[in-house]
């Protein structure tokens, strides 16, 4: 029988938001993840000293990819409810800091992140202000709002078992498949910029947007991975620009 | 006068509670430059400046949460372009000195906020590590207090530090306005340089490459296109 209710486990989400308040170099977020599991852990633990010696076992360091918390926090609740002993709750956050960080870093800071701005900023350019920002606001926020609440719901049903559920959502294909779309609008992006400005011929243009993709790429010489994402960029310029002259 | 004396408290009020984002309440989540910008933009009727300027700091944000804080970047060229437009009456265009001030200005901010951030960051570990929450007799209660003290220091931060980097831009542009000769050359390439430096970032950051890259192909692209223009 769940001891929290759906009311209890949307408090953990919220209080998700301020996870990295009380950072700080030592402990990191591990204040912000026991201030997070209070509402459940006060439910768990109706006596104060139970809660009190339950906050104990969240005083080791803590630090992992803000957005991938979570499904850590409900796990956590999870493992609470069945009366995990402190070794193996610290074994647990010890154990999946590294990996969610691994997961959550590339997802969400190499990928989703500028694949929402790229887009956001043709969008932008394209069609004005209030759709760059709808553009941001959504792409961005859509999906990692819904990892974090999510998260926190699949965690608390599954425990342990769940951090392999929600890492696969963000699996390195899907990685891949946001970067090549960051790469491709941003080569639309750079052709759509230099045509449209009445101050540089097409011609121009051209030369001086393949120049500096083609610095871009010889400054990273030697990361070859690189040329995966330039050159759906460059090909994307090079388009726009032709169907423009 | 009026518009004045309302608005030099007005963005002290609103960069406190905007800029806690950096800290909670999602984490470059709502507070972004683009939004920023572009909505300023759009609201002094001046929208081509707010989408060139929110779009070369949204560019260059991408992925360098690490290095600066770009929510005060944010913030502090959207006041600059409200103040620069209504208060200065500087019409603020793509490429310009004045606007390319104030991007450079928000950048420089945004570097320098990132080390306050990461001397607090410093100080709060000593704090606690000398008296932590854990130990009391109440540690949630410890926790709670705890966390509504750094958001109260978070708002006051915000305060202070979008006072002056909105400040320090707005006289940035009106510096810019003194000192530039009314249309340069340099205003069309600069158009163009500023977004396409912070496409190179973004695209830059695609492969997990950080900062000497980036800077290179920004100035070198720059310089190439200068001579082919």
């Amino acid at each position: 029988m769940s001891k929290l209710s759906v009311g209890d486990l949307l408090r953990v989400s919220f209080r998700l938001a301020f996870l990295q308040v009380t950072w700080c170099e030592g402990s990191m977020q591990s204040e912000g993840l026991a201030y997070c599991l209070l509402p459940g852990l006060g439910r768990i633990h109706e006596d104060p000293d139970s809660l009190n010696s339950s906050l104990r076992k969240y005083r080791a360091p803590f630090n992992t990819h803000p957005y991938m918390v979570g499904v850590v926090a409900g796990s956590i609740l999870r493992m609470e409810e069945e009366g995990a002993s402190y070794k193996r709750v610290t074994s647990f956050l010890r154990g999946t800091m590294g990996p969610l960080a691994a997961v959550g870093d590339p997802f969400f800071r190499s990928a989703l992140a500028p694949t929402s701005a790229i887009l956001a900023s043709l969008a932008a350019l394209l069609f004005g202000a209030i759709a760059g920002i709808a553009v941001l606001l959504v792409a961005f926020n859509l999906l990692h709002l819904l990892i974090r609440i999510r998260g926190v719901f699949v965690g608390y049903r599954d425990g342990e078992a769940a951090l392999t559920r929600v890492t696969g959502w963000m699996e390195s294909r899907r990685t891949r498949l946001l970067k090549t779309a960051a790469a491709t609008t941003g080569g639309i992006f750079l052709g759509v910029l230099f045509s449209d400005s009445g101050a540089v011929p097409v011609h121009l243009a051209s030369g001086a947007g393949g120049a500096g993709a083609l610095l871009l790429a010889l400054g990273l010489v030697g990361r070859r991975a690189l040329w995966v994402y330039v050159a759906p960029a460059l090909l994307a310029a090079l388009f726009v620009l032709e169907v423009v002259s | 006068m009026v518009e004045a004396l309302i608005t030099i408290p007005l963005v002290g009020i609103l960069g406190a509670v905007l800029l806690l984002e950096r800290r909670c309440l999602g984490q470059i989540a709502f507070v972004q430059p683009l939004v920023l910008c572009a909505a300023a933009g759009w609201a002094t009727g001046n929208e081509e400046i707010g989408v060139w300027v929110g779009v070369s700091l949204q560019l260059m944000s991408v992925g360098q949460g690490h290095y600066a804080d770009w929510a005060l970047a944010g913030y502090s060229g959207a006041a600059a372009i409200w103040i620069g437009e209504r208060l200065l009456a500087v019409p603020l265009a793509p490429g310009s000195p004045e606007s390319v001030a104030l991007v450079g200005t928000a950048v420089a901010f945004a570097i320098a906020a990132r080390s306050v951030e990461r001397r607090f960051a410093m100080t709060d570990g000593i704090t606690i590590r000398s008296k932590p929450p854990w130990d009391g007799a109440n540690a949630a209660k410890e926790l709670e207090l705890l966390t509504r003290r750094r958001i109260l220091r978070g708002w006051a931060v915000g305060a202070v530090e979008s006072l002056a980097a909105s400040g320090v831009s707005a006289t940035a542009i009106w510096g810019a306005t003194l000192l530039s000769p009314p249309q340069s050359p340099v205003d069309a390439v600069a158009r163009l340089a500023v977004p396409a430096i912070g496409m190179a970032v973004a695209l830059g950051s695609l492969s997990g490459y950080r900062f000497v890259g980036y800077a290179a192909a920004g100035v070198v692209s720059t310089a190439a296109m200068t001579v082919l223009i």
